[in-house]
């Protein structure tokens, strides 16, 4: 495999930010911040090149890797923070607890998993690592990294963000890692009864405050759990860089029980991972890099000791930033090996490469991104993609309302040039009080895998695939009461041309286009201070439709995914306890398989002392049995001790 | 005798009643017999007009009197079938039968609302279908599950194998019904006399420390003996690669349950890669169908590289080769075998060829050369089943979800009642996977779904 092509493409167009014209001016309108918002505190902003652009007198607040910043206003936008991370926290696990968000997984620390949104499937759902895709040109895998690095993660709902890149039909997650020279949690949101956007002028402004004083610091997490699952993150954050390593290891081997109530073991499930992601300052330009190693079985029996599929995944993102441009590189390969499949088929031993490449240039309200997408592979054998993405955007205002145009197109030299637009409208009451709506198109071109992929098992691409289109209208409304917030959303979607494997005769499963699809929901979520120590945090999405044309339910998608949970904190002493509710799920391609609901609830104390915090969860706390779509079995209850602390 | 003389008298009255009553109209008066004659509307909107054997007098004209055009004549045997236009949901029907020109109503029915598509959930990866005393039972390979559905799909009970075993073929007896599972390599017996179907009576373990893949499949009982044939895989390729796989010499079992302990003794068969057994009863008879080397280039394309050879063995423990049919390297798998043991139809494993035998003097009727082509789409026949007057072959194509119904007399797709096959596409462009089909006591076919885990029920015509 000739893999330097490539590389040396990257070498060239990194550089490219530092040819480019530096212009990091900050503009903002203190004026209406003050007044609408009735800030107390002093702002003062640091014009140091952050990429970070503020113009409040225009609307346009963008920061390259932030979504919030973009688009808070106009699509259902959920921010995690990084206080709600917790030593036991996954990205899974937090995704999860979401309106709109549903995870598909293996099950087990570190295992498999995926994010559907909004009824979308994994493959249209775009996940970002600090704005670069995360799992270039496949479906993102969520436990390639742990939330240890991250500052944030913002999860956009609805395909209303050109600006991102094709691929987002149902949403765009986007990772944020840990800014240098920052580590304070940011107040929470839904105290602050404000617009996302404006929410974050102000934010960012507290960034800056902060910047100054913050000092060098070193956080580290430890923990031990059952299953065998040890993991470990060490971050360090001082004045210009910041850096987290991570490691897991996951035997995974627990015992469930079958459909008849009879024991049985899961065996080879383990997990090996280590990561590392950092960020630094190099005169005017940020740089982002990110790496992880991953090694685990794929979760078979100890019943059937002969099942040995393994798969090892290194990721390599690399990034850098300078005023209006951005170059990024993001690599995966990725290696199968199965020496004693199961039934009668041959070994299998395939070695992937993907990458991506993309220089994004902004300027005003528009972005142009030509990418290259590599892949030199056992599976597509150096298979290239030139391609642009292209979007611009135009607000207007009058009174109360808002209003969002934004069009654009995506061009690839092996697939058709497909254009894509949005309107959004907004009305504000007060500052409590906003009602949304827009009408959207998407596309999402295929993916490498969909379209090349061959020699892989009995799976393979189809290189006669259309794009997938979604015609998407939603209407979402937000209202704070007291200390209570509440945000809903009702959202309609005709996915036309959706790709899937699907057998194609009794030996192969091929990528294809499949008829139309129709997805309707509500989503809601509500975030209450029921006491100055007490909290009450609950989402819950229902999909009543998510099917074909012709009735056939769409696979993995729950009708009803609920969660919960009640906070406490006392002094040093906090706990919380949450329950999440999946209803059945169409385990087939046909909704004839279906598992069976499941209700888990999980519990966690932590006790502060001195700089650390020891932490006990209990996960799927009352050992319910429960399966997911794809009927692995998911683990029973845990039981996870961590410390984390600072130096 | 005079009782006798009086019957005989009544029944001859009855008789003339009845025939009088069938022409004596004319062609003034309607008579309703829709049970003999049939219409039914292909996809393409033309409407089979068909009758079974002795519905008409040999080689009269029948024709459509009354709300659409026609025409056609019926055979030899009496029975008659060709294509007209309809333009109402009833029509007329004129014919002859001895000697009278008759008329008869008959409703136009869409062929496939013969479908119940989806008519019951089964688990995860069902690989056969069995019917037996007014049940179904289903092996559900994914899920290592055997379970039996009423005819309503109401679960009955279940078995639940371990994890891995894959459960895949089952065949039956008078009080046994016996699963074979691949995945373990092992042969379970079950008491059909137990309604609760949770005695597991016997498990007999299959093993070669040579083989790779014994691969057991499709077995036949007999007198409490199973013949389970083997693929003996030596060695795959690397999956994907093209290359091909290394068979063994092709064996099947023969596992005695007369005994206390089940024992086996293992038959070299001359073809390779054994897949089904079968036994004609009327000549008992062992069937092996050795459908010859399979392997896959690296599209996926099945192939063979050996000969299809249909043995035939004596019923016995240790059973004696009797004689073999070599039907060239075709791929062939399911057979059925006709309820007076003198013809078998096999299936196609790479494509959609029926072949014909002539089990009495262990010939071909319909090989290679002249196959009974139902698609030329690529794909493989499933499974094959006979009616049980023999008057119906039923064949289901995995790849295009396809049940065709031939007529044994013509043994001609399309040709008969039924116009084309019945279409059991589940839409949205997925394949559903038809592996299986199972008549049962009423003269309804099952289908099993494979890939969409479900079964189909379709009301077969009088």
């Amino acid at each position: 495999m000739n893999h330097r092509i490539p590389w040396l493409l990257l070498l060239l167009l990194l550089p490219l930010p530092c040819l480019a014209e530096t212009d990091n001016a900050v503009e903002i309108d203190l004026d209406h911040l003050y007044e609408e918002y009735d800030l107390e505190e002093e702002i003062s902003i640091d014009d140091s090149a952050t990429g970070i652009e503020i113009d409040l007198g225009s609307s346009l607040i963008s920061d390259q890797r932030s979504l919030a910043m973009q688009l808070g206003d106009w699509s259902a936008l959920s921010i995690i923070e990084r206080s709600r991370f917790t030593a036991q926290s996954s990205l899974a696990g937090l995704l999860e607890s979401l309106a709109g968000a549903d995870v598909r997984s293996l099950g087990g620390r570190g295992q498999l998993s995926t994010l559907s949104l909004r009824g979308a499937s994994a493959g249209q759902v775009l996940i970002l690592l600090d704005g670069q895709p995360l799992s270039p040109l496949q479906a993102s895998d969520l436990s390639l990294i742990s939330p240890a690095g991250l500052e944030r993660i913002e999860v956009l709902r609805g395909p209303l963000a050109l600006q991102f890149g094709p691929g987002a039909l149902g949403g765009v997650v986007n990772l944020v890692t840990i800014i240098p020279e920052r580590e304070e949690s940011f107040p929470n949101y839904a105290d602050s009864g404000m617009p996302f956007r404006e929410y974050f002028a102000a934010l960012t402004d507290y960034e800056f405050s902060q910047r100054e004083s913050s000092p060098a610091q070193t956080r580290y997490a430890i923990l031990a759990g059952s299953n065998d699952s040890y993991e470990l993150s060490i971050s360090r954050t001082e004045p210009g860089q910041s850096w987290t390593y991570g490691s897991l290891s996951a035997g995974n081997d627990y015992s469930f029980r079958r459909s008849d109530g009879s024991p049985a073991m899961r065996a080879n499930a383990d997990v090996l991972r280590h990561e590392l992601l950092g960020s630094w300052q190099s005169g005017d330009m940020q740089w982002r890099a990110g790496f992880s190693d991953i090694s685990r079985g794929i979760p078979g029996s100890a019943e059937f000791p002969t099942l040995s599929a393994r798969l090892d995944r290194q990721a390599v993102w690399l990034q850098s930033t300078q005023g209006k441009h951005r170059t990024a590189l993001s690599a995966q390969f990725t290696h199968v090996r199965d020496p004693n499949p199961y039934l009668n088929r041959g070994d299998i031993d395939n070695r992937d490469l993907l990458m991506h490449l993309e220089h994004e240039i902004r300027h005003e309200q528009q972005l142009l991104r030509p990418r290259l997408d590599f892949a030199d592979t056992d599976s597509a054998r150096q298979q290239s993609r030139p391609g642009i993405d292209y979007s611009a955007w135009r607000e207007a205002e009058s009174g109360n309302w808002k209003y969002l145009y934004s069009w654009g197109m995506v061009a690839s030299t092996d697939s058709a040039l497909d254009p894509m637009g949005g309107l959004a409208v907004r009305r504000a009451f007060g500052n409590r009080a906003e009602l949304r709506a827009s009408l959207s198109r998407a596309v999402r071109q295929p993916s490498f895998d969909e379209l090349y992929l061959s020699d892989s098992g009995s799976v393979r691409g189809n290189p006669e695939l259309d794009p997938e289109v979604l015609d998407n209208l939603e209407i979402g409304y937000g209202r704070s009461f007291g200390r209570a917030r509440l945000d809903t959303a009702a959202f309609y979607g005709i996915y036309r041309d959706s790709i899937i494997f699907a057998p194609v005769s009794a030996y192969l499963i091929e990528a294809r286009n499949t008829g139309e699809a129709r997805i309707a929901g509500l989503e809601g979520s509500l975030d209450w201070k029921l006491a100055d120590e007490l909290w009450w945090t609950s989402s819950a999405t229902w999909l009543p439709l998510a099917e074909y044309g012709n009735g056939i339910p769409l696979t993995g998608r729950s009708s009803l995914h609920t969660h919960s949970s009640l906070q406490y904190r006392y002094e040093r002493f906090s706990g919380s306890l949450a329950l999440d509710h999946t209803s059945s799920i169409p385990a087939d391609l046909f909704g004839n398989l279906r598992t069976d609901p499941r209700s888990i609830v999980n519990l966690e104390l932590a006790h502060a002392a001195g700089e650390g915090e020891l932490r006990l969860g209990l996960g799927n706390l009352f050992n319910r049995p429960a399966r997911d779509a794809w009927n692995y079995p998911l683990p029973g209850r845990e039981i996870n001790l961590s410390w984390s602390a600072s130096i | 005798m005079k009782m006798r003389t009086l019957a005989l008298c009544f029944a001859l009255l009855t008789t003339m009643i009845a025939v009088s009553c069938g022409g004596g109209g004319g062609a003034g008066q309607p008579l309703p017999n829709p049970s003999t004659i049939h219409a039914l509307a292909a996809s393409s909107g033309s409407v089979r007009i068909s009758a079974r054997a002795g519905s008409a007098d040999p080689g009269s004209a029948v024709s459509i009197a009354t709300g659409g055009s026609g025409a056609g004549m019926a055979a030899a045997d009496g029975s008659f079938a060709f294509d007209a236009q309809v333009q109402a949901v009833t029509l007329t029907v004129q014919y002859s039968r001895n000697g009278s020109q008759l008329l008869t109503d008959v409703s136009v029915r869409e062929q496939a609302a013969l479908l119940s598509l989806n008519h019951f959930s089964t688990g995860s990866g069902p690989n056969d279908l069995l019917f037996s005393g007014g049940s179904l039972f289903v092996p559900n390979s994914l899920d290592n599950s055997v379970v039996r559905y009423g005819l309503d799909g109401i679960e009955q009970a279940s078995v639940l194998f371990a994890e891995f075993s894959s459960p895949s073929h089952l065949t039956v007896d008078r009080d046994h019904i016996y699963c074979v599972s691949n995945g373990s390599n092992q042969l379970t017996r079950l008491a059909l006399t137990d309604l609760s179907f949770n005695a597991v009576q016997d498990v007999f373990q299959l093993s070669d420390p040579d083989a790779v893949f014994i691969g057991p499949a499709a077995a036949a009982v007999h007198e409490d003996r199973l013949y389970v044939p083997r693929s003996q895989v030596l060695a795959f390729a690397e999956f994907g690669s093209g290359d091909p796989t290394t068979y063994g010499d092709g064996i099947f079992s023969v596992v005695d349950y007369r005994s206390a302990a089940p024992t086996s003794t293992d038959i070299e068969s001359s073809g390779r890669n054994p897949q089904f057994c079968a036994v004609n009863r009327t000549r008992s008879e062992l069937l092996v169908i050795c459908g010859g080397e399979l392997n896959f280039d690296s599209s996926f394309t099945p192939y063979v590289t050996t000969d299809s050879i249909v043995e035939f063995y004596s019923l016995e423990s240790t059973p004696a080769p009797l004689g073999s049919v070599n039907l060239g390297a075709v791929g062939a798998g399911a057979i059925a075998i006709s309820s007076d043991g003198g013809t078998a139809y096999l299936g196609n494993s790479l494509n959609g060829n029926l072949y014909k035998l002539d089990l009495a003097s262990r010939s071909i009727l319909r090989g290679a050369e002249n196959p009974i082509v139902l698609t030329d789409e690529f794909t493989y026949i499933g499974d094959v089943e006979l009616s049980r007057d023999d008057r119906l072959l039923l064949a289901v194509s995995f790849n295009t979800d396809e049940l065709y119904i031939i007529e044994t007399a013509s043994d001609t797709p399309g040709m008969g009642t039924y116009p084309e096959p019945i279409r059991m596409s589940q839409g949205a462009g997925l394949l559903a996977g038809a592996a299986a089909v199972e008549i049962d006591d009423d003269g309804n076919a099952w289908v099993l779904n494979g890939i969409a885990n479900s079964v189909n029920r379709i009301d077969l015509l009088d």
